[in-house]
């Protein structure tokens, strides 16, 4: 009986769902609502289809998934040079470059508007975006939006004081691939990986799995690390994870050996060098062949082949001999340091937002001349 | 901060036929719905109220005009508020424009009898720390700014030489949920043996040798005032801890049967501040937690747990969460870098760990 039921239930979904869409309603918005998400902290924001924009909210252990309804198709602007785009966003906002970070960006791939999350001094996020020239704030007090509560990974809640939770599982990025929301975490108190894969559209809490993943280094140490920074990647026609760890390898994993609850190891490609945190990574295409792109706290922006990670069959057993204090597969260094974030803005073109060398904050496009 | 602006307050007659006073300030008042926005007061006719309340920065360089501050406003009882988006800053000036009104020019004041911010405690507490130390914890009295604090720390040597980047400067930073508690890690791939910035810079901390952390007063709180006091660390080095934590060998003192006393764990070493505080739960017999307090004491190295009610002459038991870590990070079930080719014990994937004590 409970198995009927459960088929004239997804019956009357699929029914609902079809007629929903029909009514030019998009299956995947079907489930939102509208109203004030309460975001309370952007992390990391990454677009997915259809113009919805996914927010990593670690103060509040949420992913939310805003219809920002920004999907009139656009030709992406020939160039962009913006000075001093922190000191903008300041003045937007009444304060001082000093009182605000960037914490991500994303470029909306329909309408190719760029869109930051900002955190003021005193907690408060705020979403912008900018067409390149002028930057509008982007309100979230009435928008078509679903939640998704990320598990905490240990039950016991401990919270101080004044009630605030002491846990928290700080978002290090956000990425949509093929119906999934995969978030990277950072515990506060374990030294530990939290990866989690969550379907969307959101439906229930079960669907979602926390990965645990290793690295081996050298062959002689295995070693899990809290992952900085990911992209989905096609490599040899499989989808593939490319993780690089706070402690800078670059690994990479067939998305179809993880699997909850399983111990899996990926391959270690490369190390990335001294006094470096990754913060980006995207991936272009030229002329056929397709190029990683890796922003980096303390080295330059680095190009690393696809094709030379899908070659590179050994994982790093052996101390490597000392490549520009690096080892495994080869990667250029692009004569662009300190950029803080790095998309994709169109297929020939990347869009930086770089600390130079005079100081200023500039957000500004390259194009694939470099690759 | 907002509770003390000034109410600044500015009469307007708009014309000599129109005589109404209207008022321009900024709500100061606790319990105010509109708290730390701007009032215009007295809206004399249905056009007033189509204009919005437009806030800017103060002076504007007239070449580089900066458009109006973002906020919100909105009309109730015959006043216009604005609210800024995020709130007037006490070191800035601003001006209020309302069409056919002269600006308004105001300064947020700052509070007076402020309590300064306090780093009320680093953990770990103990001074002997292993050369493969991993985490520390930054107790703060009240919420911090949310933005680099790492520029406010540093770490030196015996001669006062600053260690060139000991820590892993992560952004966002590893906050608790109010940013009163800051986690700091030693960059791991410096603490992990065989990673090529531990090939070439070494651990951040060498065995042997002492070291400050310097922690800046100058590192505002989300107020935007500094901290009372600078604060600094001592930290000498010993041997790297590469033992995992063994339940099995740490010591029980029991209890009395029908007393209220506490049950003491010696760890035999400090573990980490944060998971020893939550890792360990009590159960009695029947399966059913105990109610009481536990703390930890004697530098993390030891855990307290006083019951509510009086002990039973029964067994009790211990449930240890296998992600409790040392101080180097290595947890129940493994070490922070594992050696596969000397590798003596297997590895262990179990959620919990047991220890069982009997009262008598």
């Amino acid at each position: 009986m409970k198995k009927i039921n459960t088929l004239i239930l997804a019956f009357v979904a699929l029914l609902a769902t079809n007629l929903i869409a029909n009514d030019g309603t998009s299956p995947l918005t079907a489930n939102f609502i509208m109203g004030n998400p309460e975001v309370q902290s952007m992390n990391a924001i990454s677009f997915g289809p259809e113009g919805i924009l996914f927010v990593g909210d670690s103060k509040s252990a949420m992913v939310t998934a805003i219809d920002t309804k920004d999907k009139v198709a656009a030709e992406a602007p020939k160039e962009i040079k913006m000075a001093k785009v922190d000191e903008q966003i300041a003045a937007l906002l009444g304060t001082t470059a000093a009182e605000i970070t960037i914490q991500d960006m994303a470029v909306n791939p329909i309408s190719k508007m760029i869109y930051f999350a900002v955190h003021h001094s005193n907690g408060t996020p705020v979403l912008l975006k900018t067409d390149g020239e002028t930057i509008q704030h982007v309100p979230l007090t009435e928008v078509s939006h679903s939640k998704m509560e990320i598990n905490n990974p240990i039950d016991a809640e401990k919270k101080d004081r004044r009630g605030n939770s002491m846990r928290v599982s700080a978002i290090s990025d956000l990425n949509y691939f093929e119906g999934k929301v995969m978030v990277s975490g950072l515990s506060n108190e374990e030294f530990a990986s939290t990866f989690r894969s969550i379907p969307f559209p959101f439906k229930s809490e079960q669907m979602q799995a926390s990965l645990e993943i290793y690295h081996a280094a050298h062959g002689k140490y295995e070693t899990h690390a809290p992952i900085k920074a990911f992209l989905p990647v096609n490599i040899a026609g499989k989808a593939n994870l490319v993780a690089a760890y706070t402690c800078t390898p670059l690994v990479v994993f067939p998305m179809e050996s993880l699997r909850p609850g399983e111990h899996t190891t990926g391959q270690t490609v490369a190390e990335l060098g001294n006094w470096n945190v990754p913060l980006d990574i995207i991936q272009m295409e030229k002329e056929g062949k397709s190029y990683l792109l890796m922003a980096n706290s303390s080295r330059a922006v680095m190009k690393i082949s696809v094709d030379q990670v899908a070659n590179f069959h050994d994982s790093l057993t052996e101390k490597v001999a000392e490549r520009s204090g690096t080892a495994g597969v080869d990667f250029i260094n692009l004569p662009f340091v300190n950029v803080q974030q790095l998309d994709k803005l169109s297929d020939s073109h990347f869009i930086m937002l770089q600390r130079r060398s005079n100081g200023d904050l500039d957000l500004y496009t390259q194009n694939n001349r470099w690759l | 901060m907002l509770s003390s602006f000034s109410r600044l307050i500015l009469f307007i007659f708009l014309s000599k036929s129109n005589l109404y006073a209207q008022t321009l300030s900024i709500v100061t008042e606790e319990d105010h719905e509109h708290k730390g926005c701007v009032q215009l007061e007295n809206l004399p006719t249905d056009s007033f109220q189509k204009e919005g309340l437009q806030v800017f920065l103060f002076p504007q360089n007239p070449d580089n005009p900066v458009p109006p501050i973002v906020g919100k406003s909105t009309i109730e009882n015959n006043s216009l508020y604005f609210c800024p988006l995020i709130p007037f800053s006490k070191n800035l000036t601003y001006q209020a424009r309302f069409p056919n009104v002269p600006y308004f020019t105001f300064k947020p004041v700052p509070k007076k009898d402020y309590t300064l911010t306090t780093l009320r405690e680093l953990y770990p507490t103990i001074e002997e720390l292993p050369e493969n130390l991993l985490k520390m914890y930054l107790h703060f009295s009240a919420p911090m700014s949310d933005g680099n604090g790492y520029q406010y720390l540093h770490l030196e040597n015996e001669k006062g030489e600053k260690i060139t980047a000991p820590f892993l400067e992560l952004t966002p930073l590893l906050w608790n949920e109010d940013r009163t508690r800051l986690t700091l890690w030693f960059d791991p791939g410096r603490v992990k043996r065989e990673l090529l910035r531990n090939q070439k810079l070494g651990a951040p901390l060498e065995e042997g040798k002492s070291y400050t952390l310097h922690i800046s007063k100058n590192w505002k709180d989300a107020n935007g005032y500094s901290l009372a006091n600078d604060f600094t660390k001592k930290i000498s080095v010993v041997k790297a801890d590469r033992i995992a934590p063994n339940p099995n060998n740490w010591q029980v003192e029991p209890p009395k049967a029908n007393t209220k006393d506490a049950v003491i764990i010696h760890f035999g070493e400090s573990l980490d501040h944060a998971l020893a505080a939550n890792s360990l739960v009590l159960y009695n017999k029947k399966g059913k937690k105990v109610a009481g307090n536990s703390q930890l004491q004697n530098d993390d190295k030891t855990w307290i747990f006083t019951p509510l009610n009086n002990w039973q002459s029964k067994p009790y038991r211990i449930q240890i969460d296998s992600k409790l870590e040392d101080l180097a990070g290595n947890n129940l079930n493994r070490l922070f870098d594992t050696n596969l080719e000397k590798q003596t014990t297997p590895k262990r994937d179990l959620p919990y760990y047991y220890l069982d004590f009997r009262v008598e």
